[in-house]
């Protein structure tokens, strides 16, 4: 009988081991393909989906719902984003919170809450983030997909050597070709990114949208942080509500820059009427300077290194050894969405949106933000 | 259409990985090397991530 080469046989043996990684990281990998569960509270009157305004988005990785919350007493209408950079959590958890806990009492208030959806399907490469985060609720704790700055790659790939800004002729790093907040006003025959970057466009443009925020967060050492980066017909918005909360937290406003394009408080500010704003918030787990990256930095954005960073001057916000908690960074996003909606009468022609009964900002820090999530099913 | 051109292409890469993997003899090293890079290309032909 022949003997089989024994490098054969380690190749074999080599290939079998192959197979089952493959196998074992598809598991993994298409876990992050299910979309967590958000349960829509009693606010929410309709749940729409965004291939409605792009019907070519139906059926990809790009399409989202659209949470529709309509007083049914006629006012304005405000438009919120979440998730545009999955990798900044507390931009989709107040969105979230607003889906499950938020009443308007006038005006219609619209929620996507995972704006690049494919973005929610994958993490970065080369940033060790976690997968998942939990929040506890008071039924438990609920896991979260912790996603990518941009687009999934099996959904849009490969990307360009560099991005070209279809309106602007912009130019920028391929990898950028991604980033939905670098696609505004979008395409309806561009990527999947600048898809759905026209659905919202046009979801703005078909509806009246008076208001649009989209909710970020920033690395703390970054200079725009702990701000409201407005377009500049919404400066006036940014100013009054920056007043309106100053007396709980310091937040600045900003005009965004003219020659900066594809983001959506320069590019639905340009071409659409609604007042566009984004806002940032100061989340150590994106951050250069961090150290271990876990889900426990996410959720508790308490880091040694930013610490240390902060004794030398080196963030831009105030950070000691508490860290800047999840709950704390959806505080700021809703109570500043809340005071955008009380100031809407004195910028949009008297036309108001109540965002009902919201929790204060000292409430939601010492609450958590788990306290206004419905309990896991 | 590039979409598949580029998978074409991390095909050939993996065919070409498995099969050196086979005829290298005596250099487990190597072996292993390349098994690892199998993972990698196999992942990304069967658009896995």
């Amino acid at each position: 009988m022949k003997k089989i080469p024994v490098h054969i046989i380690t190749a074999s043996i080599l290939s079998l081991l192959a197979i089952c990684a493959v196998v074992y990281l598809a598991v993994v990998f298409g876990a992050a393909r299910k979309a967590e569960p958000i349960y829509p509270g009693e606010g929410v009157t309709q749940v729409r989906m965004l291939s409605e305004w792009c019907p070519s988005l139906k059926g990809t990785a790009g399409d989202t719902e659209v949470y529709v919350l309509d007083s049914g007493t006629p006012g304005a209408s405000m438009l919120v984003l979440g998730g545009t950079h999955p990798n900044e959590p507390a931009g989709y958890l107040s969105a979230v919170m607003l889906v499950e806990y938020c009443r308007p009492s006038c005006g219609i208030l619209y929620v996507i809450p995972r704006s690049n959806n494919s973005g929610f399907t994958c993490t970065d490469p080369l940033e060790a983030s976690p997968m998942t985060f939990g929040i506890e609720t008071a039924g438990g704790v609920r896991t979260f997909r912790f996603g990518s700055r941009a687009t999934n790659p099996v959904d849009q790939w490969p990307d360009s050597e560099v991005y070209i800004h279809a309106s602007s002729g912009q130019i920028l790093s391929g990898s950028e070709t991604r980033n939905l907040n670098r696609a505004y006003p979008g395409r309806e025959d561009g990527t999947l990114t600048e898809k759905v970057a026209f659905a919202i466009t046009e979801l703005i443009k078909n509806n009246y949208i008076d208001i649009t925020v989209d909710l970020h967060e920033a690395s703390p050492e970054y200079t725009t942080v702990n701000a409201i980066v407005a377009h500049e017909d919404a400066l006036s918005l940014a100013f009054l509500t920056m007043w309106d909360v100053e007396e709980s937290f310091r937040i600045s406003a900003d005009e965004s820059p003219r020659n900066l394009h594809g983001l959506t408080h320069r590019e639905l500010g340009d071409f659409t009427d609604t007042l566009a704003l984004l806002m940032e918030t100061a989340n150590p787990s994106q951050g250069r300077l961090r150290g271990r990256t876990d889900a426990n930095l996410v959720v508790s954005g308490q880091d040694k290194f930013y610490v240390r960073a902060a004794s030398y001057d080196a963030v831009t916000v105030p950070y000691d050894e508490r860290g800047i908690s999840i709950s704390e960074r959806c505080a700021r996003h809703v109570s500043c969405l809340a005071a955008m909606a009380e100031m809407s009468p004195f910028v949009g022609e008297g036309r108001e949106i109540n965002l009902g009964d919201m929790p204060a900002y000292e409430e939601i820090v010492a609450n958590g933000i788990g306290y206004y999530l419905h309990d896991p099913v | 259409m590039l979409k598949y051109v580029y998978l074409a292409i991390a095909a050939f890469l993996l065919v070409l990985v498995v099969v050196s993997m086979f005829r290298k003899k005596k250099d487990v090293f190597f072996q292993i090397d390349a098994a690892v890079i199998a993972v990698v290309l196999l992942l990304r032909v069967l658009l896995i991530r």
